[in-house]
């Protein structure tokens, strides 16, 4: 017979016959599949899904920022990405006037390519350009000045009709808390004023689609930024440290490391799955070769025996998990109004496909090694071959090395850098291999003392002994699985924590502006709720010896250009709850002393012990930075990067403005107070802001949630798998036992008490090193400070899989009806 | 018993040695031994005392720390892995003490492996005639997993056999039978042998089975010593 059929006709032949042992890797590796398959999916259409928000609410995929206008199309050029389309915006602030009632408002100026992405909501109607002598204003614009569609308004040269009025923006989310009221213009409306726009304060803005955004595009953007100096600032939609951006940006985050968690328990599954094929095959193997099999032609039948399986479940596990995708989706449309958007299938199954056999060819690896190493000598004479523990050090090196290298890819390819995919599985590797280590040299103490333990402690340890490479590897992998379900539960608690708790619950419910002095004793008398600051306008004229606004002219690049603005100075004695001093002492109030946020004194090279000077309205104060502030920009709550003393600012005329978190009742009794009897204060009330911002949290934390769910049910099984491979070696050395004396029960019992011991440790000790894990990954890649230590969700959990364990355990061993004579057979009876 | 004086096998001072935890413990030493073609001997000797060593030195699953033998007057020394693989599979049958069957394959599939395994060329016997030959034409479709003790050994004779091999190694081929059956098993094994010509290296602590050979050999102290 040619060895291309001896190859198909004995590897068919083993499949079939033996179909028994394929079913348990079959079904592993079926739900793996099914599983990874999904969570691609989900992941893929989460982060299509994120990433349309993001855009949505920054107006791009790359916006360019600058105080001054600049040419953004040799910019693209410079950077070398190309946008699809582009938006010119410009806003400032500015009066306009109707009726001779003037407004304070936040002009801004777009062209016919606004919005890039997102949708403008009005009163009435669809968005469209604005003519040149229209104009649009928002809700609290109108009222203010008293105005309605037709009416007449006037900015600078230029007398503009109001052709409709703005409910939301697409970007009303994202930037912050805007107080003044927004007008809307084109740019040849703009034109129509005559204003020169170098007298105005402005900001101009490049929004540019750009759809498929490269990590080389985003280097190549940064670069061109440091050409660029501190002219322009280039802020990207999905690279946002601030409030909500950051918030789907964390959630992205999230699901690539649920991802990368999952393929690694795929891996280990894989892996223990081909390894518990070969243990059982091992012995049949051996004969072939005392017939005269050669044993490439031994391997070529192991595999292929193997590929039809990884093949079989790959292809069928792909497509259950596109259906489940399929139903899933259709269940999150129909119960959250949530429409995710349907990812690239093909991409996702090819993804798929690969990395499962990637692993599967990797977990062969050992496999080959072992059938070459196999001696059919060891059917005569029994026992292993010689140097056994150095081979399996070597064994576990190799091993760990092959399984992990299609993982190096998948997270390359998610994390889109091979430096972080390289690095993110190479902290994997080495956790993976000191924990092996660290077990076997556990046991190998254990067992040179067995003598100091009871009967049957001293037994499970020569038993984990006699285990070898397969018993620390499938400890290992037990360890992984629990450690990999552990970091994802506590991480979730986090980012549960953070989107539920610091973002939602920070957004006050209120916002109160434009309160003067004389008004603040009695708005603080008849709402203690209100928190009110000061705030007065300042340039920052010189930190020590250097002169600030001098350097910025003269384009000094150790300047940060940004000192060039008017600052928001407040004064108060008390330090916030939401503040920590990091170096210094807080002022509590002395003169002459300023407190500074410490991300600023860094880019300003502000020290403690340095003297600032400011310039308020035409005269300078003076003071000694004597602490530094942390300060939480993220939370949606006003902060101020200088606090000064009362009694150095309160002498200049300055306004309150404040926040408060009130019930709906008292929120309607300050509305109504403020109309009545100041109503030169502004209310503004976050509520319409709520439900948005509610909603969009809640689409977050479903994508969590059923992102989480399948690496559970991946960790559940993966232990089921190791629990069924451990019973089949276990159950001679039961049968013995028996043999010798032993009841049924008490082998169940020491069975059962061994692997509850096991899976007992296993969780005590994933979860310590899971908290150490959330930690690094908290502080590393999601900037996230909250951290759970104790999580009771998941305590439960582990407790289940530990019960579990136990009763898959009972259910094999009430479950095996082969006779003790069978059992103790001279035969293998695998 | 038909006995021509062509040697099928030859020992030439075989030592079999094994590094222990850096120390060399040393099994065989000096063995010397010739298997004419159409020649049974038996090797006898207490537990450990390597027996099986030498078995599987002559069967080329392992090598000779020292030593040479010779197949056919063939040097087996050298010979690369591929080799010693198509030497076993056409000169040498096996009989292993646990039958060693493979479990997922019937009765005639069990005994056509070393015919599959087998280059084109090789002269092939009928499979069907084997199966005939151990009384297990009724069975043939059968998995090993439903034959009696017996049964299995019936199987694994007909499978060293299949290709013809000059030589037959038997290994306790009834230690895991009982009397009876063991006694059956034997009749059939020594009784093919013979009429086909084959040469029967049979590794036995039964005496009862030792003196039905041609020559017996017993191992001791590391060297063997024929017995007279």
């Amino acid at each position: 017979m040619n060895d291309t059929k001896l190859v198909l006709e004995y590897s068919l032949r083993l499949l079939r016959r033996e179909w028994r042992h394929f079913v348990l890797p079959f079904l592993s590796l079926l739900i793996t599949t099914v599983v990874l398959s999904l969570i691609l999916l989900l992941t893929n259409s989460g982060s299509l899904l994120l990433k349309e928000q993001a855009r949505n609410l920054k107006g791009g995929d790359v916006v360019l920022e600058s105080n001054t206008p600049i040419d953004a199309d040799e910019f693209w050029q410079t950077a070398g990405v190309i946008p699809e389309l582009q938006s010119e915006q410009l806003t400032f602030t500015a009066t306009i006037l109707s009726n001779e009632v003037p407004l304070s408002a936040s002009l801004l100026v777009v062209d016919e390519n606004y919005p890039l992405y997102g949708t403008m909501e009005l009163e009435a109607g669809q968005y469209k350009l604005p003519a040149a002598d229209e104009m649009l204003l928002d809700q609290s614009g109108a009222e203010r000045l008293g105005v309605t569609v037709g009416d007449q308004i006037s900015f600078g040269e230029q007398t503009y009709t109001l052709t409709n009025i703005i409910i939301s923006e697409p970007t009303s989310l994202a930037n912050g808390f805007r107080f003044l009221p927004r007008v809307l213009l084109s740019q040849a409306g703009f034109a129509l004023a005559n204003i020169d726009s170098s007298f105005l304060r402005a900001e101009y803005l490049y929004a540019a689609k750009i759809p498929d955004l490269s990590t080389s595009n985003i280097e190549s953007l940064r670069r061109t930024e440091e050409i660029y100096g501190r002219s322009v600032d280039v802020d990207l939609a999905n690279n946002s440290s601030g409030g909500l951006l950051f918030g789907l940006r964390l959630v992205t985050d999230f699901l690539v490391v649920a991802v990368l968690i999952t393929a690694i328990l795929a891996a280990v599954n894989v892996y223990s799955s081909t390894l518990y094929l070969i243990t059982t095959e091992r012995k049949s193997l051996a004969i072939f070769l005392a017939l005269g099999l050669r044993k490439n032609l031994l391997v070529a039948i192991l595999g292929s025996t193997l590929a039809y399986t990884v093949l079989l479940a790959g292809i069928i596990g792909t497509l259950i998990g596109f259906f489940a995708f399929l139903g899933l989706n259709q269940y999150i449309a129909t119960e959250f109004l949530i429409n995710l958007p349907i990812p690239a299938v093909a991409q996702n199954a090819f993804i798929c496909l690969t990395l499962i056999s990637t692993i599967a060819i990797a977990s062969f690896v050992p496999a080959v090694r072992k059938t070459f190493a196999l001696n059919p000598k060891q059917i005569l004479i029994g026992g292993e071959t010689d140097n056994q523990s150095q081979q399996q050090f070597t064994s576990l090196f190799v091993i760990t090395l092959s399984t992990l290298f299609p993982l190096v890819i998948l997270a390359t390819y998610l994390l889109d850098s091979l430096k972080e995919g390289v690095s993110s599985i190479g902290i994997i590797v080495v956790i993976y291999v000191l924990t092996a280590a660290l077990f076997a040299l556990l046991l190998n103490w254990l067992y040179q003392n067995r003598s100091k333990f009871g009967t049957a402690v001293s037994h499970i340890i020569s038993q984990k002994k006699a285990d070898g490479l397969f018993g620390i590897i499938s400890f290992t992998s037990l360890l992984i699985a629990l450690t990999a379900l552990s970091t994802l539960s506590l991480l979730q608690t986090s980012l549960k924590n953070y989107l539920t708790g610091d973002l939602n619950q920070n957004v006050p419910t209120a916002y109160v502006l434009d309160v003067q002095p004389s008004q603040k004793a009695e708005l603080e008398n008849n709402f203690p709720e209100l928190q009110l600051f000061s705030n007065t306008g300042a340039r920052i004229l010189q930190i020590d010896n250097i002169l600030i606004q001098d350097e910025i002219a003269a384009d000094n690049p150790n300047v940060d250009r940004e000192l060039g603005r008017e600052f928001n100075l407040t004064d108060r004695n008390e330090l916030l709850s939401s503040e920590v001093i990091s170096s210094g002492v807080w002022h509590e109030g002395r003169a002459g002393e300023i407190s500074v946020d410490e991300e600023l004194a860094k880019r300003a090279n502000i020290k403690l012990g340095s003297k600032l000077v400011f310039l308020i309205q035409g005269f300078t104060v003076s003071g000694t930075v004597t602490s530094l502030r942390q300060t939480d920009s993220r939370s949606g709550l006003p902060f101020f990067y200088f606090v000064l003393s009362p009694e150095d600012i309160d002498k200049f005329p300055n306004i309150y403005f404040g926040y408060a978190y009130l019930d709906e009742v008292t929120q309607s009794n300050l509305g109504q107070f403020l109309a009545r009897e100041m109503p030169n204060v502004t209310i503004f009330e976050t509520k319409t802001l709520g439900p948005a911002l509610i909603s969009l949290i809640n689409t977050l934390m479903i994508l969590i949630l059923i992102v989480t769910l399948p690496p559970l049910l991946i960790a559940t099984l993966l232990i089921a798998t190791l629990v069924v491979s451990a019973y089949g070696a276990r159950r001679r050395d039961g049968a013995r036992l028996r043999a010798l004396g032993a009841t049924r029960q008490s082998v169940l019992f020491h069975y059962l008490a061994e692997t509850i011991s096991l899976t007992l440790f296993a969780s005590i000790f994933s979860y310590v090193v899971s908290i150490v894990l959330v930690i690094l990954i908290n502080q590393f890649f999601l900037e996230l400070e909250t951290v759970i230590l104790f999580n009771l969700e998941l305590i439960i959990g582990l407790s289940l899989i530990v019960t579990l364990v136990g009763v898959i355990g009972l259910f094999l061993f009430k479950t095996d009806t082969m006779p003790l004579r069978a059992l103790l057979s001279y035969e293998s009876n695998d | 018993m038909s006995q021509e004086n062509t040697a099928v096998l030859t020992l030439q001072k075989v030592s079999k040695s094994f590094i222990v935890k850096g120390e060399t413990l040393s099994i065989l030493e000096n063995i010397s031994l010739t298997l004419n073609r159409g020649e049974k001997i038996a090797i006898i000797g207490p537990s450990g005392s390597g027996k099986s060593t030498l078995l599987s030195l002559i069967g080329l699953l392992d090598k000779p720390t020292s030593g040479e033998i010779f197949i056919d007057s063939i040097s087996t020394n050298f010979q690369n892995e591929q080799t010693l693989a198509q030497i076993r599979n056409q000169k040498i049958g096996f009989i292993f003490q646990a039958f060693e069957l493979i479990n997922p394959f019937t009765v005639r599939e069990n005994i056509s492996v070393p015919l599959e395994i087998a280059p084109k060329n090789t002269t092939k016997a009928s499979v069907n005639s084997l199966i005939q030959a151990v009384g297990l034409d009724a069975r043939s479709e059968a998995l090993p997993s439903t034959l009696s003790g017996g049964e299995k050994q019936r199987v694994a004779i007909a499978r060293a056999l299949v290709n013809d091999p000059q030589i037959i190694l038997a290994d306790e081929p009834t230690g895991s039978l009982d009397r009876e059956t063991g006694e059956r098993v034997l009749d059939l094994l020594l009784s093919t042998v013979s009429t086909q010509n084959r040469s029967l290296i049979i590794i036995t602590h039964d005496e009862n089975i030792a003196k039905k050979m041609d020559r017996v050999f017993e191992i001791k102290n590391k060297t063997i010593h024929e017995r007279h």
